[in-house]
């Protein structure tokens, strides 16, 4: 035989068997492989397996596919692949995050006009109530992460769009409504400091770093005399660590293949007896923080468990406190870890999430609280969307 | 069902493959291709689930009818055609038709909405092909039912082409090659489609969507460009790549077809450019169209232009209904008939180089057109591309530089025969079977690894 014959023969025996094997295996792994209900890197259950009825057999073979590709063999495996190639291709850009190093970074976006305008819109309604209740208000802006660590992209992705946003969203608000730029909090810190104020691989901070944006937003309040006592003196926030793996919810979208050894601040009030009631109607109190607590998880902690869980609503009462000043805060995620600074302060501090209030609107909450002082405590970029769906 | 998709490659293919190859008997196998196509045409299109056994049924009436010595044949050959034509113009043109007298003359008439039955530009195109060779006498009509039906059904080319000629494939209808060498160069065409689909063309539509998605055009000319390469790359990609994925099935079930597409980018002309890019579509409009109106051998030189508009305006719809396509085909219309003016002979008296940058730009031009969604985006992203910029740069040109400058190197090369031509000089040698397969299912495993992430859908909720 000719060696091109040979050639040939063997060619078709080494395209057509290794096909045929990697072919076989997926299509039997399918059937044979356990089906699971929920992704963990994506957060979210996965496609059923679709009912068969006459009245949506149109949408069947979309159905079909959904769940096929759902739950093909070995997706897990595929997502977590796709993240190490392309982290190991030196993207910066990966599944809509900026990688600095051992850093994952979110987008910064810069929002429109009319966007901003709408929802600030909403917050200018939101706060002429406050104040027809009889509450003092304010805005306070917390530090984007990216915002913070800019500096850590190159040039060219650099942008001023977290500050262009707040001073958009600003100017949209009436002027008898003060602002806080606590994203200001760190301009005389040195980067090695700021390094440690945000997890790397989560959305959020750590108590470290919000604990610096309280005390410059407490300065504030005093200076603006929004709250009507004597200011402490020297107030400073003690930390303690746990020695434990921190899971980020930013490294979930990359299968976890960042490190997750991180330091993990708490700031715990010292000698402080705070009693936490962990729902509005609820009258019955916990001193144990694990009731507002997410839990941790089998890999490590979490952002909810180490500080508080986006719960509806919370109270927190503490006869201790610095102040007698009681407050009502409208918050995101990025509050969390402040909860027990408030404690500490505060002696009565409301924590509302609207995203969990159910069968209670935000405005009745307010109506009916005995606060002195509310506040609509958001981070910079915070700033349009159903986060200002207040009614 | 894409092929693209992982229900298709490791559900739907190994079952159709497997039942295939059982199967004892062309006849056998051909009812079996048969009813797989018709699953495959309804499993992607419920809603006009009746249409393509309808219009299976009526056009093989026609071809016994039309053939020649058959009664009042030139009646039904018309008869077929306006059938033919009817169906495409009913489903894809009247809304667009419509909607254009209404704007002119200010009327009202209720605008029809029709979705665009899937695939019925390319089978229709495949029947008028038969109905004209079968009128012409070139091909005898097709007395088997299941040939002919198989013929216009068959589901690699059912959805996307090429558009296969009957008289290029009716022989096979009835008598083809199951070698293993058929079947080995069939996964190896299909893999190396699939590649293209999946590696390239997707990764590259991120870059290209990431600029023409910018519908309000805050994006400079440095982005502009980028887009538009990547654009061009990714339709040259995904196109060719889906040809070559139904060329690659078309032979594991037997049927060699004709490539269609040829390295359209390393053209030096426009002319030279649509004899390499969609060569099936081409060659329907020249035999089908194009030369019987007389082509280039008209009498008078407006004939023969006029002719070149007529095929140029067809093509540009047969695209799509709406000016953007109308005025792509235009575009290359009036540079082709430049070229036979004087552009041709003017291009070759420079150096190759140069002929080549020629075409590229022109191509790339053209691809606004059929990128963009309406005129006036067009008209947008031609002031981004030549300098009148935006204010506000919202695409970071440099981040999709940075991020993807080893894909557009690929594909850049991939454009050009230069990764064949190191295949076929390592033919010869012995560790060639061994690193061919490797690479194939190398391929294969990183368009799986692609495929397995497409459908990743975070909940995002740590915005707030």
């Amino acid at each position: 035989m000719k060696q091109y014959d040979i050639n040939i023969k063997e060619y078709n025996l080494f395209v057509i068997i290794p096909y045929i094997v990697i072919t076989a295996i997926f299509f039997i792994a399918f059937f044979i492989y356990p089906k699971q209900t929920k992704s963990e890197t994506e957060n979210r259950y996965l496609a059923p397996f679709p009912e068969i009825r006459i009245s949506s057999l149109k949408d069947l073979p979309s159905d079909l596919e959904k769940y096929y590709n759902d739950h093909f063999p070995f997706r897990e495996s595929f997502m977590e692949l796709f993240s190490r190639t392309e982290l190991a291709l030196g993207k910066i850009k990966v599944r809509d995050l900026y990688i600095s190093g051992d850093y994952i970074l979110p987008i910064e976006y810069l929002y429109t006009e009319k966007d901003i305008a709408l929802s600030a819109g909403k917050t200018n309604e939101l706060m002429s109530f406050i104040q027809a209740c009889g509450k003092k208000a304010a805005y306070v802006a917390l530090p984007y992460k990216t915002y913070v660590y800019n500096y850590m992209l190159p040039s060219y992705l650099q942008t001023d769009y977290s500050e262009q946003n707040y001073i958009n969203f600003t100017k949209n608000l009436k002027p008898s409504i003060k602002s806080c730029d606590a994203f200001q909090a760190y301009k005389n810190d040195s980067i090695e400091d700021t390094k440690t104020y945000f997890f790397k691989s989560d959305f959020h901070w750590n108590a470290k770093g919000a604990g610096e944006a309280f005390l410059y937003m407490i300065d504030w309040l005093f200076e603006e005399e929004l709250i009507n006592e004597s200011k402490p003196e020297n107030l400073k926030l003690e930390y303690t660590y746990i020695d434990d793996n921190y899971v980020g919810d930013l490294n979930r979208r990359y299968s976890f293949i960042f490190p997750t050894r991180e330091s993990i601040p708490v700031f715990k009030a010292n000698d402080s007896v705070i009693r936490y009631y962990s729902s509005y109607s609820s009258q019955d109190y916990s001193f144990d923080k694990a009731s507002i607590q997410g839990e941790a998880l089998p890999e490590g902690q979490t952002y909810d468990s180490v500080y508080t869980k986006n719960l509806g609503y919370y109270k927190m009462v503490n006869d201790n406190s610095l102040l007698d000043t009681k407050v009502l805060v409208i918050k995101d995620s990025m509050q969390n870890p402040m909860t027990d600074m408030f404690a500490y302060v505060f002696n009565t501090s409301e924590i509302v999430d609207i995203r969990g209030l159910k069968d209670i609107s935000l405005y009745t909450v307010i109506e009916n609280s005995d606060a002195d002082l509310v506040l609509l405590m958001y981070h910079q970029n915070n700033i349009t969307g159903e986060m200002f769906d207040f009614k | 069902m894409l092929f693209s998709s992982l229900i298709f490659l490791f559900l739907f293919l190994p079952l159709v493959l497997a039942g295939y190859y059982i199967l004892p008997g062309t006849r056998n196998k051909n009812i079996f291709l048969f009813l797989v196509s018709l699953f495959f045409y309804a499993w992607g299109e419920p809603a006009y689930i009746l249409l393509l056994p309808v219009s299976i049924i009526i056009n093989y009436a026609f071809g016994l009818l039309i053939h020649r010595g058959s009664t009042g044949n030139k009646l039904w050959f018309i008869v077929s055609i306006a059938f033919n034509v009817g169906l495409i113009v009913f489903f894809k043109y009247l809304p667009f038709f419509i909607s254009n007298i209404n704007n002119i003359l200010s009327l009202h008439i209720p605008v029809p909405k029709t979705a665009l039955p899937l695939g019925i530009s390319f089978y229709t195109f495949k029947v008028i092909t038969y109905h004209v060779d079968v009128y012409r006498g070139i091909v005898p009509p097709q007395k088997n039912f299941i040939c002919h039906a198989l013929y216009i059904s068959l589901f690699p080319q059912l959805t996307a082409g090429p558009i296969v000629k009957y008289s290029a494939i009716f022989k096979q209808l009835e008598n083809r090659d199951h070698s293993l060498n058929m079947l080995a160069r069939g996964i190896t065409k299909f893999i190396l489609g699939l590649g293209k689909k999946v590696i390239l063309s997707n990764n590259l539509a991120l870059i290209a969507d990431s600029v023409f998605n910018f519908k309000s055009g805050t994006f400079g000319a440095l982005a502009a460009w980028i887009g538009l390469v990547s654009y061009s790359l990714q339709i040259y990609f995904d196109f060719s790549g889906y040809s070559d994925m139904a060329i690659g099935l078309c032979r594991m079930f037997g049927f060699e077809i004709d490539e269609n597409f040829n390295y359209p980018y390393i053209s030096k002309s426009a002319s030279e450019f649509w004899r390499r890019w969609h060569i099936s579509l081409g060659s329907f409009f020249r035999d089908y169209v194009y030369i019987p109106l007389g082509g280039s051998r008209c009498e008078s030189q407006l004939a023969n232009y006029h002719n070149l508009f007529i095929v140029w305006i067809l093509t540009g719809l047969w695209h799509g209904a709406s000016w953007n396509f109308i005025i792509w085909g235009l575009y290359f219309g009036f540079l082709i008939a430049l070229e036979r003016a004087f552009l041709l002979n003017l291009l070759s008296k420079l150096p190759r180089f140069f002929q080549h940058c020629y075409l590229i730009i022109a191509a790339m031009l053209g691809w606004v057109f059929f990128r963009t969604d309406n005129i006036s985006h067009a008209i947008l992203y031609f002031k981004r591309l030549f300098g009148a910029g935006s204010t506000i740069d919202l695409v970071n040109p440099l981040l999709l530089l940075h991020d993807n400058y080893l894909l557009l190197i690929v594909a850049i090369l991939a454009c050009t025969p230069l990764f064949k031509s190191i295949v076929l000089s390592l033919a010869k040698h012995r560790f060639f079977p061994y690193a061919a397969g490797f690479g194939l299912i190398l391929i294969y495993f990183i368009s799986i690894m692609y495929l397995g992430n497409t459908s990743y859908n975070p909940f995002i909720y740590f915005r707030f």
